[in-house]
């Protein structure tokens, strides 16, 4: 499981925007820029939701929106990740590079697979 | 045969025209509840043949869900009642077990629930689980159509139509409502 030191690592190399890093319980771990704090709360409730199904078998959830950026729901070792994309056509290069950051665990190989033969073709 | 009403828990008896490939769908006589769920069917229950309401409507879902399912990209479409776990199989995913289906329901129900209480302009849902990726589409309250995806992007035409479609089971699901209250406001009346 992917520690929360090489977590905020590894979004530091990846030069994510838009984010919220919160545990469990909802307290914020990260989040870049400011006003993303008012997410934690969902970010959270969406990895309660998770919890009789398993974490562990969730890949992301897309929050599609029509008048809004979409909010990018990841399960980060013992954290969730909130992310919003700016526009439909970076979703698939999102998700690949996040899914890199946050582990096997969380993403099973063919799910990776699946977005790395999106990408290419 | 007696049922029981899954909001108020009171119980009430049905006609076997009220069960339609298994489903079974009723409004409920005490609280108004819209109840739809399967149930085991009889061998000796015989369906009339003549054309109801909820045949029409059972008809013109499996419908729409028999032409998204019929798109190279989908590996299979099911209706989702939060509560009630899968309602509609025409294809049961070959990576879920049938266990997880409760689960997966109240999942994608619960996810639907909060993205739309905190983004209003929420129109779908992606939810990537094991080898699946399932696009999910609310109809009515508790009601969701959910499409197993083969892989991620979604075509226009899938999106589009999966929009539709829960368009059009919103309207037949909210027109099949009222016809059953105004019919049991008759039928109490009278």
């Amino acid at each position: 499981m992917i520690s929360l030191k090489d977590l905020k690592k590894g979004i530091e190399n990846i030069g994510l925007k838009n984010y919220i890093l919160v545990s469990a319980n909802g307290t914020v771990a990260a989040h870049d820029p400011l006003g993303m704090e008012t997410h934690a709360a969902f970010v959270a409730n969406c990895g309660r939701s998770c919890s009789d199904f398993g974490a562990s078998r969730i890949g992301y959830m897309v929050f599609a929106r029509t008048d809004g950026p979409d909010m990018v729901v990841f399960p980060a070792g013992r954290h969730w990740l909130g992310v919003f994309s700016p526009k439909e056509d970076n979703l698939l290069s999102l998700l690949g590079q996040v899914l890199s950051i946050t582990g096997k665990g969380n993403a099973p190989d063919s799910q990776k697979r699946s977005i790395t033969e999106s990408d290419s073709g | 045969m007696i049922v029981f009403c899954e909001e108020c828990g009171q119980k009430q008896p049905i006609v076997p025209d009220q069960i339609c490939s298994g489903i079974l769908d009723y409004t409920c006589l005490f609280c108004g509840f819209h109840n739809f769920y399967p149930v085991p069917v009889h061998r000796s229950v015989t369906v009339p043949e003549a054309r109801t309401d909820n045949r029409q409507f059972h008809s013109a879902d499996l419908q729409i869900l028999q032409k998204i399912r019929s798109l190279p990209e989908v590996k299979g479409v099911f209706l989702v009642h939060q509560g009630t776990e899968v309602l509609v199989t025409p294809t049961i995913l070959p990576d879920f077990p049938q266990r997880d289906l409760k689960k997966l329901g109240e999942l994608l129900a619960a996810s639907c629930h909060l993205g739309r209480d905190r983004f209003p302009d929420m129109n779908e849902l992606f939810l990537a689980a094991d080898d699946s990726v399932i696009l999910c589409h609310w109809i009515v309250e508790r009601f969701f159509l959910a499409i197993v995806l083969k892989r991620l992007p979604a075509s226009g035409q899938l999106r589009h139509l999966g929009e539709k479609a829960a368009l059009n089971l919103a309207k037949a699901r909210n027109d099949h409502f009222r016809n059953d209250t105004i019919k049991n406001r008759q039928g109490l009346s009278g």
